[in-house]
Parts: structure tokens; C-alpha cells; sequence
């Protein structure tokens, strides 16, 4: 069954190959349900809570010719926070924090693409949180290229970090306590 | 070798722990609200993928004067899995996965703990998963204590095989290595 279904995937890919033209930049949907940012922030220094927003939506297009060519535009959407409290999921959705009602997504859109390795790069672009937009770095590990049988489709993975000062977003309540210090971890799949 | 170095090591606790007073260990309670236990696995090698559980209830003793002499016991509802995709955990729940129907609560029990520097050290205990109990080690870090002892704060790490555990589904394409990561909060009871 599973050489059956290989062999079929093998073929698919092939036949695509052939009949795709000389352009080697290939546009991916982000796959809500596979892709996420999850934030970690300093407690008091006692722990490191986190919270995760799932469904980012967007399109991602890679140049295997000329990587630095590649782009990545996402959307996220405040109303999945969740960090396991239903209460402060409330507070942080709410006016002090993320004011979704106000600002109800976040975005990334990147400007510059800068290889780093065989399967990284610094990718550099305008986030967009609580309605303020910063320029940030993200560095990206590249995954994987492969056919995922579940979604019968070639597609890719991701794993970006980078660090954030919430207060330069303008989220800035109960500092110091509470650090200003966020630890960002992307994780994307995308697909045709 | 190695146990002449356990019995320089157990020679040392025996006589810091004699040598200490009789009230050097501190029982903190776990502070559920900012104790999480968050796994991670790989989707077919395409993304990391995580879970979390925010409702841990146990307690911590940590002994100030004989470290090895610390100990932890926690345990927590399972049905609490969070992924931030109501339809994973739903999932995840079901006999498939976690089975929560049949195997309500995970608990992890210390049974040795190995100082392996000023704030780190090796916590050996038995881990109670989807009703199986297998030996885990720790990497636990202390990361802060109040001055007046009554508040600490850890972080931990290990990996394990869920088919150890018994779930086994969906094994390799859901990767069979889960990777745990322990963020903890304690405090002394309030009088």
C-alpha cells in the first residue's frame, strides 16, 4: 500500500516536473493548523511561561534558483491565543495587552532574504503586533521538502526564532516583573 | 570507578545531611497557574509541533543543606492537553492517543536526585503515563530562589519514546520521540 502510494507520489511529482515551466520560484499556502508562533517571556525569573497562536495564514514563495529571491507573507489571528488559562488568555486578548478587538491580527512581511547555510537564512521583514510596526529578524531553519501523504501534497516545513522587547510593540504592562524579554518560536508548513 | 565516585558522593550527603539541621528541607507547593509541561514532537519532519498541560498539583522539598535529598512529586489531569487546536486535543484525548476515559492522571515521582552543579541537577523518577510507569531522568535547572526560600522556580527537560508509553498511533509520520520541556513554579504553603 505505502509503495503504491509512493510510487504514485514519485510519478505525480515527475509528471510535474516535466510540465512546469523554467521558472523556479514555486508559491505555498501556509497551513493554518500546521503553522504557529509561540511566545516565551521571563516570570519574575522563576519560570518562563508561554502562549501559542495557531492558524497562520499566508503565502510563502521559494526560489530554489536564487533563494535570496524567496518572500514570505503571513497573518495571524490574536483570537487563538491561548497559553492553557482560560482567564488570562481573556486578559492578554483584551485592552492591557493585545487589545484583539482593536488589533486583531498580527503580520509578517518579509523584505530581505539572506542565506546563511545550506538550510537557513536570516530573513528580515516588518512585524506588525498592537498595531505598531517593527522591523525584525527572524533566523529560519528549513525542514524539510517532501510529500506528506495525509494532505497528498508536496510541501515544506519551517522552524524561525527570534527575540522581541514587547514594549517596543507597545505591551508594556506589569514590567519589569513580568519581562520585556519575549522568545519567539515560528513553526510553518506550507503547501501548494 | 563510578561507584567509588557514588561513594564519595553518598559519603558527602551522609555527612552534610548529618551535619545539617533538622529543618534544612523546604516542601514548596507546586503553583499550578504558572507550572507547565509542554511536549514536542515532529510532523512528519516537516514542523515541530506542541502541547501543553497547565494543571499540575504537587510539591517540591527542597533540601538547602543536602540537595540530593530533594524530591518532587507531581501529577496532572490529562484531559488539560492543550494545543491550541480544539480538534487536536479532542483527538488526543480519545483512545487513540492519551486515552483520558481510562488514564485520567500522569504523575512523576523522584526517586534520586544527582547534583550536577550550583543550580543544576539530574532528577531520576518514575514518570505514570497512559497507565504505564517507566524510569526518566530530568535535566533540571533552578533558576531562582526567593532569599527567604519561600518561592523557587525551575526548568526542566527530557526526551521520551511514546511507544514506551504504549501510543504508539500514527508512529513514525507523528514522531515516537517526544521532547518535554518543564517550566515550574513553587511556594511554601500559606499559613
Amino acid at each position: 500500500m505505502w509503495k503504491a502510494i509512493r510510487l504514485i507520489a514519485f510519478c505525480g511529482v515527475a509528471a510535474s516536473g516535466l510540465a512546469s515551466p523554467a521558472i523556479a520560484a514555486d508559491s505555498y499556502k501556509l497551513e493554518a493548523k500546521h503553522s504557529s508562533a509561540t511566545f516565551y517571556y521571563p516570570h519574575f525569573g522563576l519560570s518562563h511561561p508561554s502562549g501559542k497562536i495557531v492558524g497562520a495564514t499566508g503565502t510563502l514563495v521559494l526560489d530554489s534558483e536564487a533563494p535570496a529571491n524567496s518572500s514570505v507573507e503571513a497573518t495571524l489571528p490574536i483570537a487563538n491565543l491561548t497559553t492553557g488559562l482560560a482567564d488570562f488568555d481573556t486578559e492578554l486578548k483584551g485592552p492591557d495587552y493585545f487589545d484583539a478587538a482593536q488589533f486583531p491580527t498580527a503580520t509578517f512581511k518579509s523584505s530581505k532574504v539572506e542565506v546563511t547555510g545550506e538550510t537557513t537564512a536570516n530573513v528580515t521583514g516588518d512585524l506588525t503586533v498592537h498595531g505598531v510596526t517593527k522591523s525584525v529578524v527572524l533566523v529560519v531553519t528549513f525542514n524539510k521538502k517532501a510529500f506528506n501523504p495525509a494532505l497528498f501534497k508536496t510541501g515544506v516545513g519551517f522552524t524561525a526564532t527570534t527575540k522581541l522587547s514587547r514594549k517596543d510593540f507597545g505591551l508594556s504592562k506589569l514590567e519589569p516583573f513580568v519581562g520585556d524579554d519575549i522568545d519567539l518560536v515560528i513553526e510553518a508548513e506550507a503547501y501548494p | 570507578m563510578k561507584s567509588f565516585k557514588s561513594f564519595i558522593a553518598a559519603a558527602a550527603v551522609v555527612a552534610i545531611f548529618a551535619g545539617a539541621p533538622a529543618f534544612a528541607a523546604d516542601t514548596l507547593k507546586l503553583d499550578a497557574r504558572h507550572t507547565a509541561v509542554t511536549f514536542t514532537y515532529t510532523h512528519g519532519g516537516f514542523s515541530h509541533m506542541t502541547g501543553k498541560f497547565m494543571n499540575a498539583a504537587g510539591s517540591v522539598t527542597l533540601d538547602q543543606a543536602a540537595p540530593a535529598n530533594s524530591s518532587v512529586e507531581v501529577s496532572f489531569d490529562v484531559s488539560g492537553v492543550n494545543t491550541g487546536v480544539s480538534g487536536l486535543d479532542d483527538h488526543l484525548k480519545t483512545a487513540d492517543f492519551f486515552d483520558v476515559a481510562k488514564y485520567p492522571t500522569a504523575t512523576f515521582k523522584s526517586t534520586k536526585v544527582e547534583v550536577t552543579g550550583a543550580d543544576t541537577a539530574k532528577v531520576t523518577g518514575d514518570l505514570t503515563l497512559h497507565g504505564v510507569t517507566k524510569p526518566v531522568t530530568l535535566d533540571v535547572k533552578l533558576n531562582k530562589q526567593s532569599d527567604d526560600k519561600k518561592k523557587a522556580g525551575f526548568s526542566a527537560t527530557t526526551s521520551i519514546k511514546r511507544s514506551d508509553f504504549g501510543i504508539t498511533k500514527l508512529v513514525p509520520i507523528v514522531s515516537d520521540q517526544i521532547d518535554l520541556a518543564i517550566e515550574a513554579e513553587a511556594a511554601a504553603p500559606k499559613p
